[in-house]
């Protein structure tokens, strides 16, 4: 879908590649087809999974015109864009913002709690595969589905997706899974001065980073502080 | 060794085809990446503490609309394969295992940033592949587009096969000679960084979940 993303026009090419299929059979004739093509090649993005319910509505909206309904080729565009940018910014703030990193979140957790103990710790990537793909595939192949037979009306879906709730509860329980982690990783068999300097270090890392100071620098920052450290003491 | 290096790297391309290209079954995480090239290498658990680490730093990390954060896949590749394959050519023990880890840990970690200035150059390379298709589609050239889709998948492929092929030949090279280099208490530091990097990946998820911005809805 984003291999030929681009920063002119984005998606446009995946999209119509995907399309393509849906267009080649509502235009048997090579002239209307190239033209249909042509339409296609405007503007286009979105976030990859809820593409597929742009998909499914443009498919449909096709269809209709290639029937001789009142579909104008201009309401297929204006479609397209308004719905691709509210799909975007909900699907980043679900995806990318909650569902990913929470998901990632529990399987680390279970590596690092339980790997000493336990064998199957290597079980951890592939829950979190299960866990992530079960929403994303959801996403994919509903989205699809109601796309083409709500039309626009799929909006109202949305609301029954819950999808406020999902990223407000992952929030708040990956919070709290990575407090029980802290609470778990100090009361290893360590020194209680390495106890102590593993907090300082958990605390200063949550301030430093709400300055917006990268993970990558913070890592350097670290290796700086305990080489001066090692000389010092 | 070098069958390993080359079996790596094509694995990386692959791994990072799923970033954006296709798929994006997420198999390009960290978590999962790692793991797997440590199966493949033979060290299954170094794998997945690597993964592990290198998935808690990056935990935040999301691409909004058009921006293109660091690559994590490339980094995790790298990381875990050098670690794998150089740990054996050193006297390690278990004293400096971490600090070694560390070094290899920093030094790739910028590899990341300069894949993602590539990936940009690339995708602004991808906006001729629209041009050529404005002018070739009106000429009823329509075959055109899945060329031009599976060619452009194949660069991404190729992107990534090379970097990490790349990376790895010269890390695998560089490393062992750097790391004997080091001098003794630097050697202490970093292995007291290593054991506190949890710390690190443990506060940057803190922070990813305590921004929520969202009051829980009715």
């Amino acid at each position: 879908m984003q291999s030929v993303w681009n920063f002119e026009r984005m998606q446009n090419l995946g999209f119509l590649y995907i399309l393509a299929p849906v267009l080649n059979k509502l235009y048997p004739e090579k002239e209307k087809r190239i033209q249909s093509y042509k339409r296609h090649l405007e503007f286009f993005n979105t976030h990859p999974y809820f593409a597929n319910v742009l998909v499914g509505i443009v498919a449909r909206l096709e269809e209709e015109m290639a029937k001789g309904g009142e579909v104008k080729p201009e309401e297929i565009s204006t479609v397209k864009m308004s719905m691709g940018g509210a799909f975007g910014g909900i699907g980043d703030s679900l995806f990318w913002g909650a569902w990913r990193p929470f998901t990632a979140l529990v399987a680390c957790v279970l590596v690092i709690i339980y790997l000493k103990k336990w064998e199957g710790a290597w079980l951890a990537p592939l829950i979190f595969l299960f866990l992530y793909n079960f929403l994303h595939f959801h996403t994919r192949i509903k989205g699809v589905m109601k796309g083409y037979e709500k039309k626009t009306k799929v909006v109202r879906l949305l609301e029954k997706m819950h999808y406020l709730r999902t990223i407000w509860s992952s929030h708040l329980i990956g919070l709290a899974l990575v407090l029980l982690t802290v609470v778990v990783v100090l009361f290893r068999d360590w020194r209680a001065i390495e106890r102590l300097y593993f907090l300082a270090f958990f605390f200063s890392v949550v301030l430093l980073n709400r300055w917006r100071i990268s993970s990558a620098k913070l890592l350097y920052l670290l290796i700086g502080i305990s080489c001066v450290g090692a000389y010092i003491f | 060794m070098i069958v390993e290096i080359f079996v790596a790297s094509f694995i990386g391309g692959l791994l990072s085809l799923d970033v954006s290209a296709w798929g994006q079954i997420m198999v390009c995480r960290p978590i999962v990446c790692g793991p797997l090239i440590g199966l493949l290498l033979g060290d299954l658990k170094t794998g997945l503490i690597i993964g592990v680490l290198l998935e808690l730093i990056w935990i935040n990390v999301i691409s909004v609309g058009a921006a293109i954060p660091p690559d994590a896949t490339i980094v995790a590749v790298t990381c875990t394969t050098l670690i794998m394959l150089t740990e054996r050519m050193l006297p390690l023990g278990n004293n400096f295992q971490g600090s070694y880890r560390m070094v290899v840990l920093a030094l790739t970690m910028p590899l990341g940033e300069i894949f993602t200035r590539i990936d940009i150059k690339q995708r602004k390379l991808n906006a001729h592949f629209v041009h050529y298709l404005d002018r070739e589609i009106p000429k009823g050239n329509l075959k055109a587009l899945g060329k031009v889709n599976y060619f452009s998948l194949f660069l991404f492929f190729l992107k990534g096969f090379l970097f990490s092929l790349i990376a790895i030949s010269a890390g695998v090279y560089f490393l062992p000679k750097l790391f004997s280099c080091l001098p003794y208490g630097v050697l202490t530091g970093l292995n007291f960084a290593y054991r506190l990097i949890p710390a690190l990946g443990l506060a940057i998820a803190f922070n990813t979940f305590r921004g929520f911005r969202y009051r829980f809805p009715d």
